[in-house]
């Protein structure tokens, strides 16, 4: 009784903690979404020459003007005009479908190869499989999209073919999907790929794995009974880091792609451009803070959504978590 | 030291030692600065951007600058924002995380509530919040820098504090620093003398790893178009229109280069992948370098020797190559000029730009964001490649010659030109808008980029380089009139006839052989070079007529004696078949050969004008007449002697039949 009371009170100080960080996140976005722009003037007496002003005064006429309008249960336009909460919700789901995708793909085949390096490296073989990996986690993302996009345009010049689309096109979206996903899943593969060797390797040299060998199993036994299981704790707790770089990953090939995901409705509403009926020029305005600060909130509620997941997980994989064994 | 990471040091170092030198020494690595535009005159030779080929090692961009050197010259740049990055996070970090071990627990608390918030949202997104503004894209380099550095170091030192605080956790449970505990060392001597020497190590690694980690940022920071160093406005050409401007970088730094460039992907690939490869190599050269010294301590756990107080070898070992390479990047950055332009030998504070073959050197500034910079700097540009093209078009009249880096000046005005020059504004030889100087440059007046057009342009500017090449390459201050004469006639071919308006050649009397040769430089004044020029298209007819090639002429024409000898002659029968040649072409101009030019002078007018000749003991010819009610002007070749001079004589009629010289202006 006692042990089911504390940990109940645990459970929530920890639900408490949760949603103070959630309310914490979303008046940081709040507060940077209002954020008037950075003003730099000459200024003799400045830092090396020049002066750095923020209003003050307006962020705060910023910021409290939208939180009156969110409370008044509206949650903004854009500057055309359309509901912030449907248009990012649409958006949202876009986000998730290929995070979601990519994050599986990555998972399970980063848990192979990384099984095949630690095999290679066991096996004292060449060792081309962890240099690739190696390779691939230290790839920049953006260098990939690149190479893909360049390759699909040569493909194009000199073959006719055209089998996977480089920018979204709305009319063939299962084909503008591959590439997102390609790259999307690569790089965290490989570090999840990382992350499993190096678990394996851990568990591996551990006093249990000897026994469980001396009490004549099968190496695949040992390995996939004993040292899998132990193995799998480490690497749930490598997953929060591969994750975010999933999310960051995640900002940049949506944006090359031009997939419509949130990120290019966040880099629109951030700093959008109008076409002036004076002389048709383009001009910078000022952001779409309904669309900015919804977006935001909801990148930085899945990102939280994603670590909370991960924690469960771990707790369910590691039974020294679960809070038992007291007396 | 396990192999692989053996593998890794040795790898990152051949990485990092690459960038390091191209940062150190760009100039070695490029033909050209990165501010120099590649512009050619006609459509046919093409637009930028210009593909990989034996000009552009890597291409060039839209605006014809080559895209090799923009990446080499950016190296420094990039490297320098990631240390400032870097070392801005490890200052906040370090202390942080010391004092979260020693300081208050408010340190602690603020240090892990910070990493949590920091890593609730992607840094990326909080960058993009701050500086995704319009108007951050026009503010100059410095404020630029510093708002980017500031912002990229507070939102990611949670991270290193956390790490460096897990860190001291760990040693802190070793069993020295209980030995030294309850030996009663105090926090101070315990951190520094027994944490320390295993907590510097990790900080190495942590400082690689976060140059990878910052040059990542960098490059993000480029795709989402955010210029760090600022934007300048540039002027450039438009397609079939007037220059007009438009926003674009300063410096050439690679995400600035990513953020220009990525919309070519598609139609110039090349523009974008170079500075993304160099991205890849020195993010994945840092990473390498980070896991090489992964557990690595150097051994260097004693700082001085414990008998004689002196510092230990191993430090000395390590701190000498480092000491030598501290002072070799400090001379080398402070001897050899970073090209980011400015020069202040020979030229006076004036910068230069460094083209294929010509200095080009103004008072402008690559980074200067304001409206009239960009003015200047298209000026600048146009004539650094204008100075370019001549000296490719004149370069092969002086074959197997090695000399100095010719050098072209231009001034902000006019004015500036002429005092530049010792010259009055109303003197005849202040027409000349471009003009090379006995000290080794070809000066140029801003007048002469709005009033030539780029044919014009273009000539003038390959007479006063061939001026130029013929006194810092053949040593002499006195004419050449075969590289000349070889130039001229090419450049004014015209339907496989050289066009020579000889009514240039009045004025002075026409110079023999060897006063052609013998005439200083300075004294091809712009009223008196066209004169000189015609005669040495003359010399160099004559020479192919009598059967020599143009490349024995190079060899052999530097002077009278050795055209001579070519021919296979003396030099006085040369002068005389090159005075009668001269004779033979200009009087073959004669108006009076064409029949339908004939009717409309006088045979009275004509008459008059030899009888005169033949009192004054002359020949003449009238090469060219304008007759209109009663009134001519003739332009005469006079041959008296050895002489021979082109003039201008007015005549009237003074009766019927009867013509009177008037003058002769």
């Amino acid at each position: 009784m006692q042990t089911g009371k504390r940990s109940g009170r645990r459970l929530l100080w920890w639900l408490a903690g949760e949603v103070a960080g959630v309310v914490l996140l979303v008046a940081f976005v709040v507060a940077l979404a209002t954020m008037p722009p950075i003003q730099v003037q000459p200024s003799r007496n400045g830092l090396l020459g020049y002066s750095f002003k923020l209003d003050a005064a307006q962020w705060m006429k910023n910021a409290t003007g939208y939180t009156k309008a969110v409370r008044s249960g509206e949650l903004g336009k854009n500057r055309r005009g359309d509901p912030a909460g449907p248009l990012v919700a649409g958006r949202l789901g876009n986000s998730l479908l290929l995070m979601g995708a990519a994050a599986a793909i990555a998972v399970v085949l980063g848990v192979v190869k990384g099984f095949w390096d630690f095999e290679a490296i066991r096996r004292r073989r060449l060792a081309v499989g962890p240099v690739v990996t190696s390779a691939l986690a230290g790839l920049p993302d953006f260098w990939l999209v690149l190479l893909l996009q360049l390759l699909a345009a040569w493909m194009y010049r000199e073959l006719d073919i055209q089998p996977f689309r480089t920018s979204y096109d709305a009319t063939d979206p299962a084909s503008s999907f591959a590439f997102p996903l390609l790259t999307l899943c690569l790089i965290p593969m490989a570090h999840v790929a990382r992350v499993t060797a190096t678990a394996m390797g851990n568990v591996y040299d551990r006093e249990y794995i000897r026994t469980a060998r001396a009490k004549g199993l099968t190496e695949f036994r040992v390995i996939y009974k004993h040292a899998l299981r132990n193995a799998v704790v480490q690497i749930l707790d490598g997953l929060p880091g591969v994750m975010a770089i999933m999310v960051s990953n995640l900002l940049i090939v949506e944006y090359l792609y031009n997939y419509p995901g949130l990120t290019t409705l966040l880099k629109e509403a951030i700093s959008p451009t109008v076409f002036s009926s004076r002389g048709g020029f383009v001009q910078p305005a000022p952001p779409d803070t309904a669309v900015v600060v919804l977006s935001g909130v909801a990148l930085g509620l899945v990102f939280t959504l994603l670590y909370v997941v991960l924690q469960a997980l771990r707790r369910a994989a590691d039974p020294r978590l679960k809070g038992g064994g007291e007396a | 030291m396990s192999r692989s990471r053996r593998w890794y040091l040795a790898l990152s170092t051949l990485l990092v030692g690459a960038f390091l030198f191209a940062a150190l020494f760009p100039d070695w690595l490029t033909a050209v600065s990165p501010y120099y535009t590649d512009t050619r005159p006609t459509v046919l030779e093409g637009r930028p951007p210009f593909p990989p080929g034996p000009a552009h090692p890597l291409g060039s961009d839209a605006l014809g600058r080559d895209v090799w050197s923009r990446v080499v010259y950016g190296t420094r740049w990039s490297l320098l924002f990631a240390v400032l990055i870097m070392a801005g996070r490890l200052l906040l970090a370090v202390p942080m995380g010391v004092a979260a071990i020693y300081g208050p627990r408010v340190c602690n608390w603020l240090v892990e509530r910070l990493y949590v918030f920091s890593s609730a949202i992607p840094s990326l997104l909080i960058y993009l919040l701050v500086l995704s503004v319009g108007s951050l894209r026009l503010i100059p380099l410095t404020p630029s820098v510093m708002l980017t550095i500031a912002l990229t170091t507070l939102v990611e030192w949670p991270r290193i504090a956390l790490f460096i605080k897990g860190r001291l956790n760990e040693l802190s449970a070793e069993q020295f620093v209980e030995g030294a505990v309850a030996a009663g060392a105090r926090p101070g001597q315990i951190f520094w003398h027994h944490l320390m020497p295993h907590l510097w190590p990790n900080l190495v690694q942590v400082a690689a790893a976060e140059m990878g980690r910052a040059l990542l940022t960098v490059a993000q920071l480029g795709i989402f178009g955010i210029w760090i160093g600022g934007g300048i406005m540039e002027l450039g050409e438009s397609a079939g229109g007037p220059p007009v401007f438009f926003n674009t970088t300063g410096i050439p730094e690679w995400g600035t280069l990513l953020a220009d460039s990525r919309r070519f992907i598609r139609t110039a690939p090349w523009i974008p992948m170079a500075p993304a490869t160099a991205f890849l190599l020195a993010v994945a050269g840092f990473n390498l370098l980070s896991q090489g010294l992964e557990g690595v301590t150097f051994g260097l756990n004693r700082w001085k020797e414990a008998t004689t107080g002196r510092l230990s070898a191993r430090w000395r070992w390590v701190l000498l190559p480092l000491a030598l390479a501290a002072g070799l990047g400090i001379t080398a950055l402070s001897v050899h000029d970073p090209d980011d332009g400015r020069r202040n030998e020979p030229r006076g504070g004036l910068t230069s730009l460094r083209g294929y073959f010509v200095d080009t050197y103004a008072d402008f500034n690559p980074v200067d964001n304001s409206r009239d910079a960009a003015y200047t700097r298209y000026d600048v540009r146009r004539v650094s490649t204008a100075a370019d093209r001549a000296y490719r078009l004149v370069s092969p009249y002086f074959p197997d010659v090695d000399g100095p880096r010719p050098e072209v000046v231009l001034y902000p005005s006019h004015e500036a030109y002429l005092a530049a020059a010792s010259l009055r504004a109303d003197s005849p030889q202040a027409q000349g808008l471009i003009r090379y100087f006995p000290d080794h440059a070809v000066r140029v007046s801003p007048d002469s980029i709005n009033t030539l057009d780029v044919w014009d342009f273009d000539r003038l500017f390959a007479y006063e380089m061939i001026k130029a090449l013929t006194e810092t390459r053949l040593h002499q201050g006195t004419g050449a009139p075969i590289p000349l004469g070889l130039y001229d006639r090419k450049a004014s071919l015209r339907n496989g006839v050289w066009w020579l308006d000889f009514s240039k050649l009045k004025g002075a009397p026409l110079k023999e052989l060897r006063e052609l040769y013998a005439t200083p430089l300075a004294e091809l004044t712009p009223d008196r070079f066209p004169a000189y020029l015609i005669q040495s298209v003359l010399l160099a007819d004559l020479l192919e007529q009598k059967g020599l090639s143009p490349e024995a002429m190079l060899q052999h024409g530097t002077n009278p004696d050795g055209l001579a000898a070519a021919l296979g002659t003396t030099v006085e029968a040369l002068e005389n078949e090159y005075a009668t040649y001269v004779r033979q072409r200009v009087g073959a101009q004669s108006i009076l050969l064409r029949p339908e030019w004939r009717a409309e002078i006088p045979m009275a007018l004509t008459d008059a004008v030899a009888a005169r000749g033949a009192a004054a003991g002359a020949e003449t010819v009238v090469l060219d007449a304008r007759v209109k009610e009663g009134k001519a002007t003739l332009l005469v070749m006079e041959h008296a002697g050895n002489q021979t001079a082109v003039v201008v004589q007015e005549w009237a009629e003074a009766a019927a039949d009867r013509w009177e010289i008037v003058g002769t202006p």
